[in-house]
């Protein structure tokens, strides 16, 4: 199967300050990979060099999908700016139809908030509202930043969910950013770690993630990992 | 003779800067819309002295060349329209066979005493300056060490002592700085209706063609940035629109309306409307009623133009505020 981004022997970083050499990754479609890290870990770098935002010290960068759409972190929108959430949907595209704009916000279910101030919208009604967005292109790959930050449980577990059945039913590429790793190993197909501090990079399936000693290489510390129902929990121990 | 708003000889005078007043106010509230979602307040502030500071330098330098300076205004007239016009009534009521004195005669009332060629260079040195500010701004986005509110600051306190500097250093060109800084919406020189139309075919051409990159640059840059934008270049696009606004309207009709135009109608749309469109279309509408109003009420009672303006725009900007709240 064709990669929808794939990273051979990237180096990334910023030229005179740090650098991280051998990142190896390759998202396909219908595969969710969550990007894992201590805070300041090199993970916004890391996607912005694959988004194509940052320019790579090294390696090689391969482009195979025909769109990407971007979830940037919340924190970065100026709420300020009277926008409906049609219309920071339509921002996407530069020409764009009110349908193609309907059709997005429907497929996240906030068609209906199509008139309504984005600014007056919960915090996960915004998070699908920028999903909505990213998706307006129609593109083959996906990447989400830090989308659960500031969002209670149901939103979290709501917008987690909808990115899941999305991923099915475009067959999308996902690429993930997150801190909490306990949420996100419910619906990762893949890892990825990195830590710049350590300078430690690997990346792979869930499973095999899991049981190497990847984390503790990124972190420094040993995650737990419960299979119950299908249904995967990592989580942190408290420190003896 | 009473000159009532309306009398014959009046209009001649009025129109210019009636009409420069309400091209300002269209183009500024309009900007002033994006400088009040940008929480760039100060820098219209900063903005302003910059073009004053500019226009300054080049009395300074032109000092010794009478002739390309703007005729200074009279000193009473330029903020009393009535007064200016009772002037030029004085003037034509005068004997034939008696000499009259000329520099009674305001600005606007006597176009060919205007030197054009002066009126654009310092135009263009106060444009200049407060282009020159505002790509600086711009770039200096958000430094790690003092805040971008500091260096608002900074450009704005360091320009005004600038202006009063050279006000001191060339006291025979206070009376043309004070016409900047305190306005003078009352009596305008026709050229500056043809600047004003200009800057505001530009500034608001320009925020019609590039409206999405302005627009996504300012409201999510890191989405911005993966579209293809930079939006360290669009900042500076828009500030490089509110300096044109800023600049012109300064020359104009002087700081206080200009500030005051840039800001209140802007506010009060924002309190009314929900959306950036509507947005948009009121703040230049609430302006332009602000600038009429204003001008209108001076003239009859012979108060100071710009300063009559602003209260109109204060007065608007209430009842926004209260329509707002009795919005469903």
């Amino acid at each position: 199967m064709s990669a929808l981004v794939e990273a051979v022997g990237l180096t990334i970083g910023y030229a005179g300050h740090w650098r991280l050499d051998g990142v190896e990754l390759r998202v396909e479609p219908g595969q969710l990979w969550t990007l894992l890290g201590p805070n300041g870990s090199g993970k916004s770098t890391l996607v912005k060099t694959l988004l194509g935002t940052e320019p790579a010290l090294g390696g090689q960068i391969r482009r195979g999908a025909r769109g990407c759409g971007y979830v940037p972190q919340r924190q970065w929108l100026d709420d300020a700016y009277p926008l409906t959430a049609g219309e920071v949907v339509a921002l996407a595209e530069k020409r764009t139809t009110p349908e193609a704009v309907r059709k997005a916000l429907a497929a996240v279910s906030l068609e209906r908030f199509e008139s309504s101030a984005y600014r007056n919208l919960s915090g996960g009604q915004k998070q699908r509202v920028l999903l909505a967005r990213a998706l307006i292109s129609d593109p083959d790959l996906v990447v989400l930043d830090e989308p659960k930050s500031g969002l209670d449980p149901i939103a979290q577990g709501e917008v987690m969910d909808l990115v899941a059945r999305l991923m099915v039913e475009r067959k999308l590429g996902v690429l993930l950013v997150t801190h909490d790793i306990s949420a996100a190993a419910a619906y990762a197909t893949h890892f990825a770690v990195i830590s710049r501090e350590r300078g430690f990079f690997a990346g792979g399936p869930a499973e095999d993630m899991l049981n190497s000693d990847a984390f503790v290489k990124a972190f420094g510390r040993p995650f737990h990992v419960h299979q119950h129902d299908e249904e995967r929990f990592v989580y942190l121990p408290r420190a003896r | 003779m009473e000159a009532g708003f309306f009398a014959p000889g009046s209009v001649d005078i009025w129109w210019p800067a009636l009409l420069s007043s309400v091209l300002a106010a269209v183009t500024l509230g309009y900007v002033g819309v994006f400088v009040l979602l940008e929480r760039a307040v100060f820098v219209g502030a900063a903005l302003s002295q910059a073009s004053m500071l500019g226009f300054a330098v080049f009395l300074l330098l032109s000092s010794d060349e009478a002739p390309s300076a703007p005729p200074p205004p009279p000193a009473v007239e330029a903020e009393a329209p009535k007064a200016a016009t009772e002037a030029l009534d004085d003037l034509l009521e005068a004997p034939l066979e008696t000499p009259t004195a000329p520099p009674t005669v305001p600005a606007a009332s006597a176009p060919e005493a205007e030197d054009d060629h002066g009126q654009h260079w310092g135009l263009l040195s106060a444009l200049l300056a407060s282009l020159g500010l505002a790509t600086l701004l711009a770039m200096a986005g958000t430094p790690k060490r003092i805040t971008s509110e500091s260096l608002i600051g900074v450009g704005y306190v360091l320009a005004s002592a600038g202006v009063v500097l050279i006000r001191d250093f060339a006291p025979g060109d206070a009376a043309h700085i004070d016409q900047v800084i305190f306005g003078t919406a009352a009596t305008v020189p026709k050229i500056h209706v043809l600047y004003l139309t200009l800057s505001a075919l530009v500034v608001l051409g320009v925020h019609v063609v590039f409206r999405r990159p302005l627009l996504i640059c300012a409201f999510d840059p890191e989405h911005a940035r993966v579209l293809g934008y930079d939006p360290v270049r669009w900042n500076v696009v828009l500030f490089l629109t509110f300096a044109v606004a800023i600049s012109v309207a300064t020359q104009a009709i002087g700081g206080l309306p200009v500030f005051g135009l840039l800001l209140l109608p802007a506010a009060a749309s924002l309190l009314v409307t929900r959306r950036m469109a509507p947005a948009l279309i009121v703040a230049p509408l609430l302006g332009a009623v602000a600038a009429v109003a204003g001008y209108v009420i001076s003239w009859e009672g012979d108060l100071p133009t710009g300063a009559t303006q602003v209260a109109c725009a204060g007065l608007l900007l209430g009842a926004c505020a209260v329509a707002g709240r009795f919005r469903p």
